[in-house]
């Protein structure tokens, strides 16, 4: 299913809400260059009262509901919208990543139909999901761990590594 | 077409069959711009509901 009105909706109303978020998880790792899925989209922000304030303005122009957590020391808000079962869910913090402004300089912005989007990085995912280290986490690492070697593998790699391997050996 | 009839060379042809499609998708993936990698959303499907 295309996440792309779904990522136009959210990207719009963050910025009405002045409320400064980088896109993690699946959904990022998915925009940054592996073939991942997912059904929800995680944000990591800052949860101070003045950002939970502006969280609920989100909420309220998405027609959505911000739930409060089971376990208020997690830090996660989740908003869910019941009409098309849309949720977005808040981190406070999340495993491997020491500060909120660390993650947003290393991230991305995307820009999709004329929203723009801060992406977290590949790598800092990829450290996150490691950390966690939860079976779903661990059942994705070795696709996005490859998916970041393919990024970064210089154009016409793979070619001369199969060409190498067809040389006769000397 | 040459017949492989040892079960072993079967089974390491067929990983790396597998390994090879992973890094195609990979690379099929990357290969779109980043605005154009969205249709990565599984659809919520409520208890005897459907998809379709």
């Amino acid at each position: 299913m295309n996440a792309a009105p779904a990522l136009v909706e959210i990207g719009r109303r963050l910025l009405d809400a002045k409320l400064d978020a980088v896109l993690i998880g699946n959904a990022a790792a998915a925009l940054q260059g592996a073939p991942v899925t997912t059904i929800d989209f995680d944000f990591l922000f800052r949860p101070t009262p003045r950002n939970l304030s502006k969280l609920r303005a989100f909420a309220r122009a998405l027609g959505a509901t911000v739930l409060r957590p089971y376990y208020p020391a997690s830090d996660l808000y989740r908003v869910t919208r019941d009409d098309d079962g849309l949720q977005v869910d808040f981190m406070g913090s999340i495993h491997g990543i020491r500060s909120f402004e660390g993650l947003r300089d290393r991230a991305d912005v995307i820009e999709i139909d004329g929203v723009q989007l801060r992406v977290a990085s590949l790598a800092d995912i990829i450290k996150s999901k490691r950390a966690a280290g939860r079976p779903r986490d661990r059942a994705v690492l070795q696709i996005l761990e490859r998916s970041l070697e393919e990024a970064f593998r210089p154009e016409g790699a793979t070619r001369r590594a199969r060409a190498r391997k067809r040389a006769p050996r000397r | 077409l040459k017949k492989h009839s040892d079960p072993k060379a079967r089974l390491d042809a067929l990983a790396r069959e597998s390994e090879r499609h992973v890094a195609e998708l990979i690379r099929r993936w990357q290969a779109r711009p980043p605005e154009k990698r969205t249709s990565f959303l599984r659809k919520r499907v409520k208890p005897r509901g459907s998809a379709l």
